[in-house]
């Protein structure tokens, strides 16, 4: 199996231990500082993993298969179901080409919020890191939109990966996200609508 | 829905067919060198008046189903289903005469509905033209924005469809039982996303992309680049399809509704007599907002 490094992000839930399957772990307060730990890694490649994802034997092993591109686990929940929030955005603008990627068993993607996902270190670095202060909630997924339009990503849904589904960001977040130009106008448009109802449920 | 093992079940392949009859005998040559053949084969013969009747009578294994009348692709489908219904085959394949299926299109939609992670209602094929690309008439309406049913789907290899169209396409016999046939009435064109769709709106479908069928159109015509009078049809009937309300609800109408306007103002720009494509277009309006029969 190829040397991986495992970079773990977020407060972690206690009692976590290190995700199976990694050569190495590096623990981050939160994705912005991605661009050092990439720097740290002394391997080809890294193991984004949010610190709330569960992930078993198989979610390494599996993605490794598609290391050609960077690869996304599919988010489940507790009984198993897929987390639709958590996946992303299926890049369905070629059909030719989507079609072969799900013959291949997976699925494009245009974006994704990043919960766990293999990715080549050069890669990573080649973009400027995620902007936690600037994109809040959103910010694996604004980065991900500027990683996947240099080598598009995939949704490899035989890896599994249990998490909770994404946290709704706040509405600032949202419009920067938006204007980043990581969502098209439909979803900026219901991404920040979802944004001001939270706030406003919160509010109440 | 339904159960059992689907890789032991049966298929009847329906095709329509109406004065092609070279297409026709590549069509069913086709069938014949499937490397999994289906288990009976029905042709649904529009009254043609050629060399299809004889081309038929010499070939053995087929059933032939011949109307009086032409009473179009949509009428031959719905009849053909509905005759094929009732001999109680698993599957009802439907083909245009048109249609040529790659040696393992049907072994592979079966393995489709074998893989599928929810019960199929429909199993469809990848439809190309003749130099590889998708056939733009039959081009995948993908569910992508249902991700995780899609994602479940990609896991079995399989991409989850909204509609399909009659080039190989494979319905399951209870989807019949419990959707009926297509809208015999709308002659040509959209009967099928009619029917699919409405089969699909609360049920799975999907494409199996290892099933390859071939569209042999001799352009790679769409409903708006066909032979330009058969627009009429295509302005009625997307126009019933919308009014019907079963096979789209809420927002997927809305955008359905936006695509015909699309459609309308793209033929109308693009014919070369404008003031007979507009009045082409106010008949299939005029037609499609009066009562549909039924």
């Amino acid at each position: 199996m190829s040397e991986v490094t495992a970079i773990v992000f977020g407060p972690p839930p206690p009692g976590a231990g290190d995700p199976p399957g990694a050569t190495a772990t590096l623990a981050l307060p939160h994705l912005g500082a991605l661009a050092d730990a990439c720097r740290r890694a002394a391997t080809p490649l890294v193991w984004l993993l949010d610190a709330a994802a569960i992930a078993s034997e198989q979610t390494l092993p599996t993605l490794l298969e598609h290391q050609d591109a960077p690869a996304a686990s599919l988010p489940v929940d507790a009984r198993g179901a897929p987390v639709a929030a958590a996946i992303g955005r299926i890049d369905d603008d070629d059909a030719d080409a989507l079609l072969e990627r799900v013959s291949e068993r997976r699925v494009p993607l245009r974006h994704t919020p990043v919960t766990s996902l293999l990715v080549e270190v050069r890669l990573a670095v080649a973009v400027a890191p995620p902007d936690p202060p600037r994109f809040g909630a959103y910010a694996g997924t604004e980065w991900t939109a500027r990683l996947f339009a240099r080598q598009p990503g995939m949704l490899v849904p035989a890896s599994l990966v249990e998490a909770p589904p994404p946290a709704t960001g706040a509405p600032a977040h949202a419009l920067r996200t938006a204007r980043a130009g990581a969502w098209r106008r439909g979803e900026a448009m219901r991404e920040t609508y979802r944004a001001v109802r939270a706030l406003a449920g919160a509010g109440r | 829905m339904h159960s059992g093992d689907r890789r032991t079940d049966t298929v009847c392949a329906v095709i329509v067919t109406y004065n092609r009859p070279a297409l026709l005998a590549r069509c069913l040559d086709k069938l014949e060198a499937q490397s999994r053949p289906p288990d009976h084969v029905l042709v649904v013969d529009n009254a043609s008046t050629g060399e299809t009747a004889d081309l038929l009578a010499g070939r053995d294994g087929i059933e032939v189903l011949r109307l009086d009348s032409n009473l179009g692709s949509s009428g031959g489908f719905a009849k053909g289903l509905e005759h094929a219904h009732r001999q109680s085959y698993d599957w009802l394949w439907m083909l245009d005469d048109d249609t040529l299926a790659d040696e393992r299109c049907l072994e592979e939609l079966l393995a489709g509905a074998a893989r599928a992670p929810r019960q199929a209602s429909i199993i469809a094929s990848v439809v190309r033209w003749q130099d590889g690309r998708l056939h733009p008439m039959n081009r995948p309406w993908l569910r992508a924005r249902r991700r995780a049913d899609f994602a479940e789907g990609a896991a079995a290899g399989l991409a989850l469809i909204r509609t399909s169209t009659f080039v190989s396409t494979m319905v399951h016999r209870d989807a019949v039982t419990s959707h009926g046939y297509p809208p015999a009435h709308y002659f040509v064109w959209l009967d099928d996303m009619e029917y699919t769709s409405r089969i699909l709106r609360h049920a799975h479908g999907y494409i199996a992309p290892e099933s390859v069928a071939w569209h042999w159109t001799p352009q790679p015509y769409d409903t708006l680049t066909d032979a330009r009078r058969r627009f009429y049809y295509k302005a009625r009937n997307h126009l019933w399809l919308l009014r019907r309300g079963e096979s789209f609800g809420g927002r997927e109408r809305v955008t359905y509704a936006l695509a015909y306007l699309r459609a309308i103002r793209t033929y109308v720009r693009d014919s070369p007599s404008r003031g007979e494509a507009v009045v082409t277009t106010l008949r299939g309006v005029r037609d499609g907002l009066r009562r549909e029969p039924r």
